[in-house]
């Protein structure tokens, strides 16, 4: 069942209602019951690995936590992380190195593994408790709402928000759960409006990039980086809206990357939550920048390949994790510049596209050719001769595709201006008056839900970090 | 949050009944054209009735002629270069999605508007008779234009009862078919919304034994003659097993001493003239007079087809 599927609204409804109609004490288990139902309906192998990397991880969170030896702590530790994150970067070299060989696999594993290795490695350094309560633990090891594609939630400010709702020291906040359901509403329209019909111009030229020009592959190239933005980001938003909706707050996964000035600076705001876990689970225990500029380059290099690790099974994601590492410190290592806002801003950003062109190719070597056919056929005639409308969409639609770019393109301006001015765009809205939310609104659920009607009869309802 | 459940579900009301208002209203230019490429309904524009209507309407033509010749897309492609020609003879081949259901209707559309009406022909390949109404194509071909026509009501009560399960009774009504015809967006999302039907399997599926029957029995009660003819087949192992099989199913439902010249009266002809599906005759080599020829071996082989019009 995914989000963008017609049996959601109804689960959600019905997890939601149950959820909060039930007494305080019962809340994890009803919660537990809607994490396993929503993966059982994605395949029943999924949820016995689920359980498996749960019952594992949670004991030996119990044995680090009462083993008394520091070698038996260290022990617990090796074998949890084994079960968790070990499992799953095993099971992507095994991919790479043995292609067609695949251990088996899970809906969200990507995820819950890297929260669980997260768990136990902040229990092992006593910065949260063990979790006594399997239930509890399980409840947060499967979160519906982040179980498929994250944000990775960190068991220090999950559990406190478990323990408020269950005690009923947390009830139902009707500002939250409005503010849970219009985030909801701007995932669904990133998603539906903007990441789907983008992908069909990505799919067009990516499946057969030789019969086109340069400027087709460099259309499709940023296509690419916007629909990636907009499906991860339109799913982030539906998981932390979903929550919301529940009594919880996930950390936030995406913060209006294309408008960072650095590179540091984007993976600061894209992905957030996989990058700060990257940073306090590899970066900062190889040393970080603590050891020196060359120790910390190599520290940038091993963190981004284990991040390409993460994304996928080919070297095409290694590379492309790789030329992250070396941007990152070749723009460390030069003098801050004194280029204008925008120019920085269009610099990181044909770096970070020129990253997803290999993220996103087939393969390394199909990567290399589409960037030797940007560069040696370019044909900039493609442009305005009518190609442009044989790449998966028609003139309206890439007249309503732009459209909504340019409007979300002031939004994020906008919310960009009020995080300087220590507010949020949510904020702003929520202080209108009612008929101005609801003229806003209704608009945009009507959007949504015409645009949900092209997912009919197609495969729209996956989304592409899913598949990580 | 009782007060919230209620903002939001009136909220949802009034966002699914503006939703609900553009639907309604999608079957008219210019929100058809805009709302049918905003939701990529364009595939669903197009229109099978537009193929079968005219057929029906050309039923129910007061024209003078008392023979009709139904049946497939076979039975269209070596017929149809003589409908000019011919007065005597209604001929209107259509394709297999029809199902035999639907060449009962149109045979039955005939007879009521031809009173003088006396042989209704079926030619047909073996494959037509395992063609069912859960068909990828059943809609299309039988569905929407004989229920825009208004003509479902006069198929058995099994039949309706089957096609009211797989699609639901109030979308077979005429009104509501004309609009799924024109609306691609309303189309689209009635036809993803239905349940995967049961497939009916076999060489001779259960709605071509009985609408075969009931056209048998309508024919008995005008005094009409019914002849089933097979159309011409290509002399290959497949077509021979293909036949072999229907023969095997009809004997089965104790309809082969009713039918036996369908099977023994075949017009075999050499598998090279046939294009690359293997059923139809290849249109590069196959002309008007190569029809003629096809036809009048038909003509020989059955001593039926009398007065049958083949030059012009």
């Amino acid at each position: 069942m995914s989000f963008c599927s017609l049996g959601f609204p109804a689960f959600f409804i019905l997890a939601l209602l149950a959820f909060w109609l039930a007494p305080p004490r019962a809340r994890t288990a009803v919660l537990l019951g809607a994490n396993l139902l929503f993966l059982a309906s994605m395949g029943g192998s999924s949820l016995l690995v689920l359980a498996v990397v749960t019952v594992l991880t949670w004991a030996c969170g119990r044995g680090i936590a009462t083993a008394a030896p520091p070698t038996a702590r260290r022990g617990w530790l090796v074998l949890g992380l084994a079960a968790s994150a070990g499992y799953l970067f095993a099971r992507k070299a095994v991919g790479l190195l043995a292609p067609g060989f695949s251990p088996l696999g899970a809906v969200g594993l990507a995820f819950y593994a890297l929260q669980a290795a997260g768990y136990l490695v902040d229990v092992a350094a006593g910065r949260c408790k063990a979790q006594k309560n399997l239930l509890r633990y399980a409840a947060f090891v499967s979160f519906f709402p982040s179980l498929v594609s994250g944000p990775i939630s960190r068991a220090e400010t999950f559990f406190p928000q478990l323990r408020a709702l269950q005690s009923g020291r947390r009830g139902f906040d009707a500002a939250a759960a409005r503010a849970g359901l219009v985030t909801m509403l701007c995932g669904y329209a990133q998603k539906l409006i903007l990441a789907d019909p983008l992908s069909a111009v990505v799919n067009t030229v990516f499946a057969d990039y030789a019969q086109y020009s340069g400027a087709a592959i460099l259309c499709a190239v940023l296509a690419q980086g916007f629909a990636l933005y907009f499906d991860f980001a339109g799913y982030s938003a539906i998981a932390i809206g979903a929550a919301r909706v529940l009594g919880f707050e996930l950390p936030a996964n995406f913060c209006r990357p294309y408008l960072a000035q650095s590179l540091s600076g984007f993976w600061d705001r894209w992905h957030i939550s996989l990058s700060t876990w990257l940073r306090d689970y590899i970066y900062i225990p190889l040393g970080g920048n603590r050891l020196g500029k060359t120790r910390k380059y190599l520290n940038l290099l091993a963190t981004f390949l284990v991040s390409g690790l993460w994304h996928g099974t080919g070297w095409h994601y290694l590379f492309w994790g790789a030329f992250h590492a070396g941007a990152q410190s070749l723009e460390a290592a030069r003098r801050p510049g004194r280029a204008a806002v925008w120019a920085r801003r269009l610099g990181v950003l044909a770096v970070v596209d020129l990253g997803w062109l290999f993220f996103r190719a087939a393969s390394l070597r199909d990567g290399f050719a589409m960037l030797w056919r940007m560069a040696a056929h370019f044909a900039p005639a493609t442009l305005w001769d009518g190609t442009l409308l044989t790449l998966g969409l028609d003139k309206n639609e890439w007249l309503v595709v732009l459209a909504a770019l340019a409007l979300t393109f002031v939004l994020e301006l906008t919310a960009e201006a009020a995080a300087r001015a220590k507010t949020t765009l949510y904020a702003r809205f929520a202080a209108l008056p009612r008929a101005a939310q609801v003229t806003l609104l209704l608009p945009l659920a009507v959007a949504v839900l015409l645009f949900a009607c092209r997912a009919v009869g197609g495969d729209v309802g996956s989304f592409y970090y899913a598949q990580f | 949050m009782k007060t919230f459940l209620m903002r939001t579900a009136a909220f949802a009301l009034a966002a699914l009944a503006l939703f609900a208002t553009l639907l309604i209203f999608s079957d008219k230019e210019p929100l058809r054209t805009v709302l049918t490429e905003l939701t990529d309904s364009t595939e669903y524009a197009t229109s099978a009735s537009a193929e079968i209507m005219p057929h029906i309407a050309n039923m129910q033509k007061s024209d003078g002629a008392t023979k009709v010749i139904l049946g497939d897309s076979v039975c269209w492609q070596i017929f149809d270069p003589f409908n000019l020609c011919n007065t005597d003879y209604r001929i209107d081949g259509t394709n297999r999605a029809v199902t035999l259901a639907g060449q009962y209707l149109l045979a039955q559309q005939f007879l009521q508007f031809h009173p003088e009406a006396t042989d209704v022909y079926l030619v047909l390949i073996p494959e037509s008779f395992s063609a069912g109404a859960d068909e990828d194509y059943a809609y299309q071909y039988l569905v929407a234009p004989f229920a825009q026509a208004g003509l479902l009501e006069n198929l058995d009560a099994t039949t309706q009862s089957e096609l009211r399960a797989a699609y639901g009774g109030v979308f077979l009504r005429p009104g509501l078919a004309r609009w799924f015809e024109s609306s691609p967006l309303g189309k689209k999302l009635y036809l993803n919304s239905l349940p995967a039907p049961k497939t009916e399997k076999g060489a001779l599926v259960p709605l071509a034994v009985r609408s075969l029957q009931a056209l048998a029995d309508l024919c008995a009660a005008r005094g009409v003659a019914l002849h089933l003819l097979c159309a011409p087949l290509p002399d290959t192992e497949n077509s021979r097993a293909a036949l072999a099989n229907l023969e095997q199913a009809f004997r089965d439902e104790g309809l082969y001493d009713t039918y036996s010249s369908y099977f023994t009266q075949v017009c075999w002809y050499d598998s090279a003239l046939f294009g690359g599906d293997g059923v139809h005759f290849d249109s590069a080599r196959a002309d008007q007079a190569f029809f003629t020829e096809v036809l009048t071996a038909m003509q020989q082989q059955t001593g039926l087809l009398e007065g049958l019009v083949t030059s012009y």
